[in-house]
C-alpha cells in the first residue's frame, strides 16, 4: 500500500515539531500540577522529588497512592476518548462522530450499570468487555439507523440522541426500580476519575494501550478511508473490512475509557477538531496529537474538578460536558449552514 | 403500494379511523377509572360515575382517577399536536418537542427551581418547567438563525442546533444536579414524565391551554400543508413563509410547554403519534392532526394506566413507557426515511 | 393592654375550645380533635408515633421503588402497618382507602404533592430528612399535640434529655473532634454538625469537625479529602448487607496514615438505624450504642462496633 501518494498536504515540518513539543510540554505540566494540587497542596519541587524518591511521608503516599494512579487514569482515558473520536470521525467522514454523541459511552455505561445492579458478584475484569459490548451495540443501533440512506451529520446526531435517550430511559428505570443498588453508580455514571486506584489503572491500561498502539499502526488506512469509499476501493483497499476494524477500535477505546471513568462527553469531539486544526488532516500526525491533547485536557479538567469545591469532588465528566457542549452548538451551527 | 395515495387516504377513511380511535379512548378511559392500587368493582365505578356508589369509590374515581385520566388525555393530545406541527414546519419527520430544546430547557429550569428555591409554594415546579421550555426553544431559535444574508429558519440547522442545545442544557442540568445533597427524586420522576398526583386543580390549569391551542392547531392545518410543500412552492402560493413558520412553531411550542406543566416530559409521544397518524390517514394536516391528537391521548393514557396498575402501590412513571416504546420507533423511522 | 394582644388571647382561647392548632412547615394545622388514624410518610414519623403509643394506619414502608424499607430496629414494630408505597411517590389511592384523619409528610420529599395530600386528609409537613436533632425533637412535640398525647410527648423528650445528660457524663472532656460519614459501596458522605447524626453526637458532648458547606449539611468526600481532614476519630455508618467503600480504602497505605486509624478510633454503626429512624425510639438506641461503643469515652471501640 502506497500511502505517500495519498498523503494530504502537510504544514511545514518545523511547525509540526513545534506543535508536538508544545502538546507534550502541556501534558507534562498538567501531570505535575495534577500531582501537586488537590485537597492538600504539595509544593512542585517536593512533588518532583517525591516522584523520583518515594518516602513514607503522608505527602509521598498522597502522590504515589492517590494522585498518580488518578492522573494516569485521567490521561489514559482522555487519550483513549480523543483518539476514539478521531477514528470515528475519520471512518465516517463525519465531523460530529464522537463516542458520546454516537451513544457509545451511554451504551458502555448502561452495560456497566446493568452488571453492577443485576450481577453484583461479577468481577471488575469484565467491565471493559461489558462496556465494549454495550458500546458496540449502541453504536451499531445509532449507525445502522442513520446509515441506510447516507450518514449525514444530522442523521447521525439524531440517531445518537435517540439511542442515548433510549438508554437514558432504561438507566432511569433501573435506577428507580433498584435505587439503592444503583445509587452508587450515579457518581460513576456521570463520569469521574476521583479515587481511581492502581488496580483500576492496570485493569484498563492493557486495553487502552493496545487500542492506542493499533490506532497508530492503522492511521494510514484511516487516511485512505477518509478520502471516501470510492477512492479507497479504487486504491485497492478492502474498505468494508477496514471500516469495521477501525470502528471497532474506536468503540474499544471509548469502552475502555468509560469502564474506568464513566461517560465523559465531548472529549472525542473537541480534541480531534483541535488536532486537525493544528496538524492538518493526515491521521498519522493528528492521531498522536489527539492522544496528547486528550490526555492533557482530561487531566486539566480533573484538576479543576478537585479544586472547585474542596474537599468535595465534582465529577469531571459534568465539567467537561458543560464546557464542551457549547462547542457542539457552534459546530452544529456551522454544519447546519451547509445544508447537511 | 398499488393504490394511489389520493384514493387510499380519503376523508371517509379519516372519519372512520377517528371514530374507532375515539371509541377505543372512551373504552380505555372507563377501564382506567376502574383500575388502581385499590380494587374497585366495575358496578361500583359505574354507579360512582352517575353520582351513586359508596363514598370511598366515589372519591377514588372522581377525585383521584378522573383528573388523572383527564390530564393524561389532554397532555397526550397536546404533545402529539405539538410534534405534528413541528414536523410540518421543520419539514423533518424526526422533529419533536424533545429534540428542539423544549424538553431540555424544561428539565434544567425545573431542577434549578427545586434547588434554588426549596421553600417554593407547591405546584410551582410545572410553571418553572414551562418557562424553561420557552427558554430552551428561544435559545435554539436564536442560535439557528442566520444573522447575515437572507434571514430565516433553516429546518436542518434548526434540528441540529436543537440537538446540540439540548446536550448543552443537559450538561448544565447535570452540573446543577450533582450539587444536590439528597432526595431530588421528586424532580427526577417529574422529568421522566408522570401524571402522578394530577388533581382537579392541575386539570383546570391545563384545560384552558388545551381549549385554545388544540383548535388553533387545527386552524393552522392548511398553513402547515402549504409550508410542507417547501419554501419555494409556499412562496409561490403567496404564503409569507417566515411569519407562517414562526406562528406555527409558536403554537407548537406553547402546546408542548403547557403539556409539560401537566405531566412533565413524556418522551417521544410528540414523535410517535404524528407518524402513526400519517400511516393511518395520510399526510394532509386537516386529517392527520386530529387523528394524531387522539393517538397521543390514547398512548399517554395507556402508559399511565399501565404504570398505575403494574406494581401497586408503586407508581411507574408513564414517561418511561413512552420512551421505551418511542425511542426504538424513532430509530426505525430514521432507518426508513430518506 | 394593646388590642392586638387581646385579640390573640381571644384567638388562643377560641382554638383551645374547638380543637387544636399546630404549626408546621406549610402554615398551621387546625384539628377538631386529636387524630386517631394517622398515615406516616417518613420513618421518623412512624418511630415517633409508635413511641407515643399510636400505631399508624399506613406508612411509606415499601422496599419497592428503591427504598430500603424500615430500619432494622423498626422492622418488627412496623410489620403489621399497611404500606402505602414509596416515600417519593406514595400511592394516593391506598392512602385514601385508609381513611386517615392526619397525614405526616416530609416538607422536602413530599413538598410537591402537599396539596394533593392535604385534599385526602389534614396534612402536616415537617423537615424530617433535612432536620437536625432539635428539629426532630420539636416534631415529636408537635406530633404529640396532633394525636392528643402532648403529655406523653413531653415525657418522651424529658426522658431523652435525662438520658442524654447521663450519657454526656461519659464523654471525655477535650476529646478531639470527629468526622462522621455514611459509607456506601460507592460513596463516603460526611454529616456536618447541622445534620441529624452530626448534631446528635455533638449533643452528647463530642465535637464534630465539620460544619455545613453552603447549605449542604452532608456532602461527599474522597479519600484524599479525608486524608487532608485527618480526623482523630472516625465515625462510620454502614449497612451490614453492603461492602462500603472504606473496605477498598483500607487497602491503601494512606488509610493507615489517618490519625483515627492509628489511634484505633474508628467506630462503625448501622446506617439505617442511625440515619433513617430519627425518632425517639431510634435516639434511645443511639444513646445506648454511643455509650456501649465507647465512642463517648474516646476509648477503643468495643467488638460489636469495630466493623469487619
Amino acid at each position: 500500500m502506497n500511502t505517500h501518494s495519498v498523503s494530504p498536504r502537510r504544514p511545514r515540518l518545523s511547525r509540526q515539531v513545534l506543535t508536538f513539543c508544545g502538546a507534550a510540554l502541556l501534558l507534562l505540566l498538567a501531570l505535575l500540577a495534577s500531582l501537586a494540587l488537590g485537597a492538600s497542596q504539595i509544593p512542585l519541587a517536593q512533588v518532583t522529588r517525591l516522584l523520583l524518591i518515594p518516602d513514607d511521608s503522608t505527602n509521598s503516599l498522597v502522590v504515589h497512592a492517590l494522585r498518580l494512579p488518578r492522573t494516569l487514569v485521567a490521561g489514559l482515558a482522555g487519550a483513549g476518548l480523543g483518539v476514539s473520536g478521531l477514528l470515528l470521525q475519520g471512518v465516517t467522514r463525519n465531523p460530529l462522530a464522537d463516542p458520546g454523541i454516537l451513544g457509545v459511552e451511554a451504551g458502555g455505561a448502561f452495560a456497566i450499570l446493568v452488571m453492577v445492579v443485576f450481577f453484583p458478584a461479577a468481577p471488575a475484569v469484565l467491565f471493559v468487555p461489558a462496556a465494549f459490548v454495550g458500546g458496540a451495540l449502541a453504536a451499531a443501533a445509532a449507525y445502522g439507523a442513520a446509515s441506510s440512506v447516507g450518514l449525514t451529520p444530522l442523521r447521525l446526531a439524531l440517531s445518537g440522541v435517540a439511542v442515548a435517550s433510549l438508554l437514558g430511559a432504561a438507566t432511569r428505570a433501573v435506577q428507580i426500580l433498584f435505587e439503592t443498588r444503583a445509587q452508587g453508580a450515579l457518581f460513576a455514571l456521570s463520569g469521574s476519575v476521583a479515587g481511581r486506584t492502581w488496580e483500576q489503572f492496570w485493569q484498563v491500561a492493557p486495553w487502552l494501550g493496545l487500542g492506542l498502539g493499533l490506532g497508530l499502526l492503522l492511521s494510514p488506512r484511516v487516511n485512505i478511508l477518509a478520502l471516501g469509499e470510492d477512492v479507497a476501493s479504487s486504491l485497492g483497499t478492502r474498505t468494508a473490512r477496514d471500516s469495521a476494524l477501525i470502528t471497532g477500535l474506536g468503540v474499544l477505546l471509548a469502552a475502555g475509557a468509560v469502564s474506568v471513568v464513566g461517560p465523559i462527553g465531548f472529549v472525542g469531539l473537541i480534541v480531534p477538531h483541535a488536532a486537525r486544526a493544528l496538524t492538518g488532516v493526515d491521521h498519522r500526525l493528528s492521531l498522536p496529537l489527539s492522544a496528547l491533547l486528550g490526555a492533557a485536557l482530561l487531566i486539566v479538567a480533573d484538576i479543576a474538578a478537585r479544586l472547585i469545591d474542596r474537599p468535595a469532588e465534582t465529577p469531571v465528566g459534568i465539567l467537561v460536558a458543560a464546557a464542551g457542549a457549547p462547542f457542539f452548538v457552534l459546530l452544529a451551527r456551522h454544519i447546519g449552514r451547509g445544508r447537511a | 403500494m398499488t393504490t394511489p395515495l389520493g384514493a387510499r387516504y380519503t376523508n371517509a377513511r379519516a372519519l372512520g379511523v377517528a371514530g374507532v380511535l375515539a371509541a377505543l379512548t372512551v373504552v380505555l378511559a372507563v377501564l382506567a377509572l376502574g383500575l388502581g392500587a385499590v380494587a374497585t368493582p366495575a358496578a361500583q365505578v359505574w354507579a360512582a360515575l352517575w353520582g351513586g356508589g359508596d363514598d370511598l369509590t366515589r372519591q377514588l374515581v372522581l377525585d383521584l382517577r378522573l383528573p388523572r385520566v383527564g390530564v393524561s388525555l389532554l397532555c397526550g393530545a397536546m404533545f402529539a399536536a405539538s410534534g405534528a406541527m413541528m414536523q410540518g414546519v421543520i419539514r423533518n419527520p424526526l422533529a419533536s418537542p424533545d429534540i428542539i430544546g423544549v424538553g431540555a430547557g424544561a428539565g434544567l429550569a425545573a431542577t434549578v427551581f427545586l434547588l434554588a428555591w426549596p421553600a417554593a409554594p407547591p405546584g410551582g415546579l410545572p410553571w418553572a418547567a414551562l418557562a424553561g421550555a420557552w427558554g430552551g426553544f428561544g435559545l435554539v431559535l436564536l442560535l439557528s438563525r442566520e444573522w447575515r444574508g437572507a434571514g430565516g429558519l433553516h429546518p436542518v440547522r434548526l434540528a441540529l442546533v436543537g440537538v446540540a442545545v439540548a446536550a448543552a442544557l443537559g450538561a448544565v442540568q447535570q452540573l446543577v444536579l450533582v450539587r444536590a445533597p439528597d432526595g431530588l427524586g421528586s424532580a427526577l420522576t417529574f422529568l421522566t414524565g408522570t401524571v402522578y398526583g394530577a388533581d382537579a386543580g392541575r386539570l383546570l390549569s391545563v384545560l384552558p391551554w388545551a381549549l385554545v391551542l388544540l383548535p388553533a392547531a387545527l386552524l393552522l392545518s392548511r398553513t402547515l400543508d402549504v409550508l410542507n410543500l417547501g419554501e419555494d412552492l409556499a412562496t409561490g402560493l403567496g404564503t409569507r413563509v417566515g411569519p407562517a413558520r414562526l406562528l406555527s412553531l409558536g403554537v407548537g411550542v406553547a402546546l408542548a410547554g403547557a403539556a409539560v406543566t401537566g405531566a412533565g416530559i413524556l418522551g417521544f409521544v410528540g414523535l410517535l403519534a404524528p407518524h402513526l397518524a400519517r400511516l393511518l390517514v395520510g399526510a394532509k394536516h386537516g386529517r392527520m392532526l386530529p387523528v394524531s391528537m387522539l393517538l397521543g391521548a390514547l398512548l399517554v393514557l395507556a402508559a399511565d394506566t399501565l404504570g398505575r396498575a403494574l406494581l401497586p402501590p408503586l407508581e411507574v412513571p408513564a414517561g418511561i413507557f413512552t420512551t421505551l416504546v418511542g425511542a426504538p420507533y424513532f430509530l426505525y423511522l430514521l432507518k426508513r426515511t430518506a | 393592654m394593646n388590642p392586638r394582644f387581646l385579640f390573640l388571647c381571644g384567638l388562643t382561647a377560641l382554638s383551645s375550645a374547638f380543637g387544636l392548632s399546630v404549626k408546621h412547615e406549610r402554615g398551621s394545622l387546625e384539628l377538631k380533635g386529636p387524630a386517631k388514624r394517622v398515615v406516616a410518610l417518613e420513618y421518623s414519623f412512624v418511630d415517633t408515633l409508635l413511641a407515643l403509643g399510636v400505631t399508624p394506619v399506613g406508612a411509606a414502608l415499601g422496599s419497592q421503588g428503591g427504598d430500603r424499607g424500615a430500619p432494622p430496629y423498626l422492622r418488627a414494630l412496623s410489620a403489621k402497618i399497611p404500606a402505602t408505597g414509596s416515600r417519593a411517590q406514595p400511592s394516593l389511592e391506598i392512602m385514601l382507602s385508609l381513611r386517615p384523619d392526619l397525614i405526616l409528610a416530609d416538607a422536602f420529599v413530599q413538598g410537591e404533592i402537599y396539596p394533593q395530600l392535604a385534599k385526602l386528609a389534614p396534612t402536616a409537613a415537617f423537615q424530617s430528612r433535612r432536620g437536625s436533632l432539635d428539629d426532630l425533637n420539636a416534631q415529636t412535640l408537635a406530633i404529640g399535640q396532633l394525636v392528643g398525647r402532648e403529655a406523653a410527648a413531653r415525657q418522651l423528650l424529658a426522658d431523652q434529655q435525662a438520658l442524654m445528660r447521663k450519657a454526656k457524663v461519659f464523654s471525655k472532656k477535650a476529646a478531639p473532634a470527629f468526622v462522621a460519614a455514611v459509607v456506601t459501596p460507592k460513596s463516603f458522605t460526611v454529616h456536618s454538625n447541622q445534620s441529624f447524626v452530626g448534631s446528635f453526637l455533638e449533643a452528647l458532648g463530642r465535637k464534630n469537625a465539620l460544619g455545613p458547606k453552603g447549605d449542604q449539611t452532608q456532602y461527599e468526600v474522597s479519600l484524599e479529602g479525608l486524608v487532608a481532614l485527618n480526623p482523630q476519630t472516625l465515625v462510620l455508618f454502614a449497612a451490614p448487607d453492603e461492602t462500603p467503600i472504606t473496605q477498598e480504602w483500607k487497602k491503601n497505605p494512606l488509610w493507615q496514615k489517618l490519625s483515627a486509624v492509628q489511634r484505633g478510633r474508628v467506630y462503625v454503626f448501622d446506617r439505617d438505624d442511625w440515619t433513617r429512624g430519627r425518632g425517639p425510639l431510634a435516639l434511645k438506641l443511639m444513646v445506648a450504642q454511643a455509650i456501649e461503643s465507647r465512642l463517648l469515652q474516646d476509648a477503643a471501640p468495643s467488638a460489636a462496633f469495630r466493623g469487619q
